[in-house]
């Protein structure tokens, strides 16, 4: 076994100091009990001559502290989840950025007013372009190359607009853009390890939208009904409330085999399902002015969704942590009718 | 006990290094990496978390404590249930291991790939041409 490294040399030192700050996530009283001992086994194991943890030290102590704190409430669900709402977020991201593409983007710019950036009416081909490429990652490369992509789908959905802010060309609205940065930041925590469903979905999802895309197109017989992202709002509120539906239905079906974890999933999706339904929420709320709500009404509107999303996991979280301190109480009150032996709450948890 | 899944290999790691003897959380992580032949470097945080995990399933519990050059070591030690998981997961991943020597064995020399060259029974398929496939119902 290798030696550790002498005490004196970091103790009390910087280094020491910012291992400690990095200690915030965790419970308190776990702090009190663990921290020194956590501490002293990072200092034991660092390279001579450090003097910050590195940023992978950093993501450890910060994720352990969130599912100590997690674990505290019994909500350990909530990270099993994450997979799963990341999957379903990239789903629906691939099926809009289909949709998109293809009844919007391709259409003919002069529908929408606007001069076209290439053959696409607006930049946001671009970010619907680059989410197809995360989900094919997803199907064929590593899940960690596939978080890595989604990590490049959500800068790419944040750049975009703003290049087109700046270069003045046409970019997708404020009502597309804010569910796609929402479900990109679920889509980051994709499995590692991903099950052949995982990886089948991707290609199937986009190829459904686009045989539905052409069978309705054909349908139309040269009619146009989606011409500009104006006419989309009703179909991407059916989106998201379609990908809330199917995640209730699999977390449903989970929480019968005594698993949260789909349940958890759901209540993390619930957002950026509200979200792709803030342009109707808000015409219906405050009316129209020149064919959809203003700027300021949407951001009133989505921020309104934030919050309530926010607080709807908060209130799960205090639920859940309430329900787990009772049961808890209660196995430690009860005392073994046969030898009257108590369990002892264990240290450290 | 039996453990009803198979244990995630840094689980398996951790309580092989217990098995021994009792560890403070440096020596764990080293030992671990040192099992692994270095790939697997577990980081404190998801150590310490692990073994609350273990000692909250009953098998790891807390041995004794000491202060050495100001720094504080707490040792764990394996308990009887955590030896049986550890005990019984070895036994299944030594039946794997002797299935998959048997067949490896059992397989003819001088196999032809696909592309009509000859290798020999010790060839790893993927990091080579692949082997033809022995027709289902051959010798194991």
């Amino acid at each position: 076994m290798n030696q550790p490294n002498p005490a004196p040399e970091h103790t009390g030192s910087p280094l020491e100091s910012r291992y400690r700050r990095l200690l915030w996530a965790y419970p308190g009283d776990y702090q009190a009990e663990r921290g020194d001992e956590i501490v002293g086994t990072y200092l034991d194991t660092v390279d001579p001559g450090r003097r910050w943890p590195s940023p992978h030290d950093a993501v450890d102590l910060l994720g352990a502290g969130l599912r100590e704190r997690l674990r505290g409430y019994g909500a350990l669900g909530l990270l099993a989840a994450l997979p799963l709402a990341a999957t379903a977020a990239l789903n629906t991201l691939v099926a809009v950025s289909a949709f998109l593409l293809l009844q919007v983007e391709f259409e003919d710019p002069r529908f929408a007013r606007l001069d076209p950036v290439g053959p696409f009416q607006t930049l946001g081909a671009l970010i619907w372009l680059g989410w197809l490429l995360v989900g094919l990652t997803a199907t064929a490369l590593p899940g960690a190359w596939a978080r890595t992509a989604a990590a490049g789908g959500l800068l790419l959905t944040v750049a975009v607009p703003l290049v087109a802010a700046v270069t003045g060309q046409p970019g997708p609205p404020l009502f597309v853009l804010a569910p796609a940065v929402a479900l990109g930041l679920a889509a980051l925590a994709l499995p590692s390890h991903p099950g052949w469903v995982a990886r089948s979905l991707p290609p199937l999802t986009a190829g459904c939208v686009t045989a539905a895309s052409v069978a309705f197109s054909a349908a139309e017989n040269g009619g146009n009904m989606f011409t500009s992202y104006g006419s989309t709002p009703e179909m991407l509120a059916m989106a998201g409330g379609l990908m809330f539906a199917l995640v209730l239905l699999v977390g449903l079906g989970r929480a019968l085999r005594a698993d949260d974890a789909g349940l958890w999933a759901t209540l993390l999706l619930v957002t950026p399902a509200g979200l792709f339904g803030a342009d109707q929420l808000g015409q219906a709320i405050w009316g129209t002015s020149g064919g959809g709500p203003a700027p300021t009404t949407f951001a009133v509107t989505a921020g309104s969704i934030l919050l309530v999303g926010a607080a709807l996991l908060a209130a799960a979280l205090a639920g859940q942590a309430a329900r787990h301190q009772t049961v808890r109480r209660r196995v430690l009150d009860d005392a073994c009718p046969t030898c009257g032996h108590r369990p002892t709450a264990m240290t450290g948890t | 006990m039996a453990t009803p899944t198979p244990l995630r290999e840094p689980t398996f790691l951790i309580l092989t290094a217990l098995a021994r003897e009792s560890m403070h959380g440096y020596g764990i992580v080293s030992d671990v990496a040192a099992l692994s032949g270095g790939r697997l470097a577990l980081r404190p945080g998801t150590l310490y978390g692990a073994l609350d995990r273990l000692t909250d399933e009953g098998l790891v519990e807390r041995d004794r404590e000491e202060v050495v050059e100001g720094r504080l070591r707490r040792y764990y030690r394996l308990t009887e249930a955590g030896r049986s998981v550890l005990t019984a997961e070895t036994e299944r991943l030594r039946r794997n291991v002797e299935a998959a020597t048997q067949r490896l064995r059992a397989r003819p020399a001088g196999t032809r790939t696909a592309d009509g060259t000859s290798r020999g029974p010790l060839t790893i398929p993927g990091t080579a041409a692949r082997p033809i496939l022995r027709p289902t119902g051959g010798p194991a």
